[in-house]
């Protein structure tokens, strides 16, 4: 196989067992997804802002999108999924680079 | 500074991987109009800048197109995983294969590897965003042509999404145009180089 193209079994397996909080696979994809329909609503804002700072229309959507977008994060980093390097909750366990990774097809599914 | 987010901006969800579609879409990786030429292009014309607004529009937008080039590499991974040398070879993808395997490497779909020279930072506020409204077309038209060629829905609905991102930032970069014109010396007719203007604190007669 040239390219395996999928996380290793084993990285799924201690990404269960090592979680703070137990969520299933299934249920950290779906905050996942969540995350990433906030996300693109957020940069798409910050956007329209840049252009338009005054519209305090867009601010009031920004500060809403930041206030669910954030919830959401914090939901995955305690259950032992962390969006990013630095809010990796664990004191015991380095979950940053468990995979899949999000260009493989196993995190979109 | 930069952090990364460990998710995609769109979701890329490829079940049937095919070489030949990849061939087609890398020129959105490393062709003349694809995503590592524009984040290069905006993040590197920030620099000579003389508003802060369209500054931040440099910034914001240039990020954006990081994770548009993320998008682009997951659909090229997907693509091509799972193949057997029986599958490639004969195929156009045999002779980027030979030289980067399965490897996500940025060219166009012509075969030449990714080159600055796609890249226009002039140093010049308003000939940068003009440069910039028309890569912004020129991507536009390139997501145009795949979709043209390519039939694979998975493959059509993360390329419709980076298609219309092409869309809204040209607007913005319509808003940063005018925002510059708007806001020039009056005594500067022509709009010559306001950001070389202001370093050197010198006039153009």
């Amino acid at each position: 196989m040239i390219n395996p193209g999928r996380a290793d079994r084993r990285d799924l397996q201690s990404m269960r067992r090592c979680s703070g909080r137990h969520i299933t696979d299934k249920e950290a994809k779906k905050l996942i997804r969540e995350l990433q329909l906030l996300d693109f609503s957020l940069i798409d804002t910050i956007l329209y802002l840049d252009a338009y700072p005054c519209s305090s229309e867009a601010l009031e959507h920004y500060h809403k999108l930041l206030t669910e977008k954030k919830k959401v994060e914090e939901l995955l980093e305690q259950s032992g999924y962390p969006i990013t390097a630095k809010n990796n909750i664990s004191t015991s366990v380095w979950k940053w680079t468990d995979g899949p990774w999000p260009w493989e097809l196993e995190a979109n599914m | 500074m930069w952090i990364y987010e460990k998710k995609l901006e769109y979701p890329v969800k490829i079940k049937h991987p095919n070489s030949q579609i990849a061939n087609i879409v890398i020129s959105q990786l490393g062709g003349p109009d694809g995503e590592l030429g524009a984040s290069m292009r905006y993040l590197h014309q920030r620099y000579s800048c003389p508003n802060a607004k369209i500054s931040g529009i440099l910034t914001d937008v240039g990020t954006e197109e990081l994770a548009h080039l993320e998008i682009v590499a997951a659909i090229l991974h997907q693509l091509t995983r799972d193949l057997t040398p029986d599958q490639i070879a004969g195929t156009p993808f045999a002779t980027y294969f030979v030289d980067h395997t399965a490897g996500v490497y940025p060219v166009a779909a012509s075969g030449v590897p990714f080159d600055m020279k796609y890249v226009g930072v002039k140093g010049d506020l308003l000939t940068d965003l003009n440069e910039d409204l028309a890569a912004e077309q020129k991507a536009r038209t390139t997501y145009d042509n795949i979709l043209r060629l390519v039939d694979d829905p998975d493959v059509r609905d993360p390329i419709k999404f980076l298609r219309e991102r092409e869309i809204v930032h040209y607007q913005r970069f319509g808003d940063a145009i005018r925002e510059a014109q708007e806001n020039l010396n009056p005594k500067n007719f022509y709009m010559t180089n306001p950001s070389f203007d202001r370093a050197t604190k010198r006039n153009i007669k």
